[in-house]
């Protein structure tokens, strides 16, 4: 009977109540802050009645939102932007995971780019933008290498960082295994590496959507830089505000989807992070 | 060069220049010794006598300033399979499984899939660790980290297996049924073994021969034959009078080395 009380008590442990009440937890985690956002935003308007012109109400947004989802430049406007994020991210991610394993591994690289990739990181994106547009013109490449080159630094240098972290025992094992120079990178200080590279990645991301949105609003004639743009020369405060909050949501799913199942699959599965 | 010797350490003296003090360091001076085919030899002596850096050179994953080292009567030149390593912090990869750390050795060296699966579920079995398979490192406790290390080793069946303290990162208990399993496993193996450690009782217990060493730079102060055979010692050796013996010579031996290292210590600072 005491057994059968102990399996009982794991079953409820592990059971459908304890399930219901992580989703609940998941719910209140995940809407929560943005709950507290609204409620701030409503208390300013309510408590210091600025121009709604100014200061739009929540609502006013919300209806902004569904008015250009309707008339179709939401969708268009995203995907553009979307379509240029994803393809800098393909141009300077790997570059620079490429480079910064380069730095971390061999000193004469290191003593070669370094100087150099400190001097560029000073240099901000938008600083780049009117030689880009020189360069390229008023095209989709120019946003792209804008964006691009701000995602490329943080991974550039979490990746050196990654690659030197990795315990030195961990290579002298894989080389008296018998491995070559070439099994100690991809079994070793790739996957080693990895917690560091997606701080990089994350953090890039941050400064590519910089010089996405940047780069819009004065290169291009659509995406959501352009959206915000083009509706401070009309006053439209609701459209600006929308803007932002379609900026933030992207990314929030964007991690949501793409960073933290890889991040779930290796680094947490591995144990190198923990909760 | 003697035959049938596997290791043949001679006149090895080792240099090391840290790195932030630009300090040059004499590790090792003149050391030579010889460890037979299937011989199990321990190597004893105070902290920073470069016992660790004497496997690293055998290991080769270090160069000798001067001397050589051969292995199989060929100079050794770099790291290689027929030379394997048991690290003290286990080195075994977060982000392979019990598995598939058991069989990295095997996977580098291109052994098929059938044949590599026959070798690591054996081995599995040897270091008692079935039902932990799909596990990573992580979720293991350091007795299991540490014999996962052993069996990754073993797997690619080298003829010299280097063990740099292995035992050194477990509690006293774990510690202990470690170094006897690995007693018994050792009569099962023809592998020669050369295992350092701190520990006196793990040296005398375990190695056939006892390599003490003095302080730095270290050389060899002297080898010791083992009274009791490999085969007949267990556990109730610890107590046979004449092993007993042997034991406290080598503890004194060590000591004596330990304490002029502290002396010196002391005279230098004050």
């Amino acid at each position: 009977m005491a057994g059968t009380g102990l399996a009982e008590a794991v079953r409820q442990a592990k059971g459908i109540e304890w399930k219901r009440l992580e989703f609940l937890e998941a719910i209140v985690y995940n809407v929560g802050p943005y709950f507290l956002l609204l409620l701030v935003w409503e208390g300013v308007r309510v408590f210091l009645q600025p121009d709604p012109r100014f200061v739009p109400d929540v609502r006013e947004v919300i209806g902004e939102l569904i008015y250009i989802l309707k008339n179709g430049i939401l969708v268009d406007y995203l995907s553009r932007s979307l379509l240029r994020i994803a393809l800098a991210a393909g141009v300077a991610i790997p570059i620079g995971i490429l480079i910064g394993f380069g730095i971390g591994l061999n000193e004469a690289i290191a003593n070669t780019l370094l100087p150099l990739i400190r001097f560029f990181n000073s240099i901000p994106a938008i600083a780049w933008l009117p030689l880009f547009i020189i360069w390229l013109g008023f095209k989709d490449q120019t946003i792209i290498l804008d964006a691009s080159y701000g995602l490329f630094f943080p991974v550039v240098f979490n990746t050196i960082v990654g690659v030197q972290t990795v315990p030195r025992v961990f290579r002298d094992a894989v080389r008296t295994l018998g491995g070559s120079w070439w099994h100690v990178v991809t079994d070793v200080i790739l996957p080693g590496s990895l917690p560091a590279v997606l701080i990089g990645i994350r953090t890039g991301f941050a400064y590519a959507w910089r010089g996405l949105i940047a780069a819009e609003m004065i290169v291009a004639a659509n995406g959501l830089g352009y959206l915000i743009f083009k509706a401070q020369s009309m006053i439209l405060a609701d459209r600006i505000i929308a803007g932002m909050i379609l900026i933030g949501l992207t990314w929030s799913f964007l991690d949501y989807f793409l960073l933290q199942p890889l991040e779930e699959g290796t680094i947490r599965r591995w144990g190198l992070v923990q909760r | 060069m003697e035959m049938g010797s596997q290791i043949c350490v001679r006149n090895v003296t080792h240099f090391y220049t840290n790195r932030y003090t630009r300090e040059t360091v004499l590790a090792l001076k003149d050391v030579s010794f010889e460890v037979d085919q299937g011989e199990f030899v321990c190597i004893i002596g105070p902290s920073g006598c470069g016992k660790s850096t004497l496997l690293y050179l055998i290991a080769g994953l270090m160069k000798p300033t001067m001397g050589e080292i051969r292995v199989d009567d060929r100079p050794v030149t770099g790291p290689g399979p027929d030379r394997g390593m048991v690290f003290q912090e286990f080195a075994i990869l977060p982000w392979r499984t019990v598995w598939r750390n058991i069989s990295h050795g095997l996977e580098i060296q291109g052994v098929p899939r059938e044949k590599r699966d026959e070798i690591v579920r054996r081995y599995i079995q040897l270091i008692g660790l079935e039902g932990f398979e799909n596990k990573y490192p992580y979720e293991l406790s350091g007795g299991m980290k540490q014999r996962v290390a052993l069996a990754r080793t073993l797997a690619c069946n080298p003829k010299v297996v280097l063990m740099d303290e292995p035992f050194a990162a477990l509690d006293v208990q774990t510690r202990i049924t470690l170094r006897n399993e690995l007693l018994k496993l050792s009569l099962q193996l023809s592998n020669t073994i050369l295992f350092v450690t701190h520990s006196v009782d793990e040296a005398a217990l375990l190695g056939d021969r006892v390599i003490v060493m003095t302080k730095r730079p270290g050389q060899v102060k002297e080898i010791v034959q083992n009274p009791i055979p490999r085969r007949e010692r267990n556990e109730r050796t610890l107590e046979d009078p004449a092993f007993i013996r042997y034991r406290n010579h080598l503890f004194q031996s060590v000591r004596a080395e330990v304490q002029t290292a502290e002396y010196e210590e002391l005279v230098q600072r004050s």
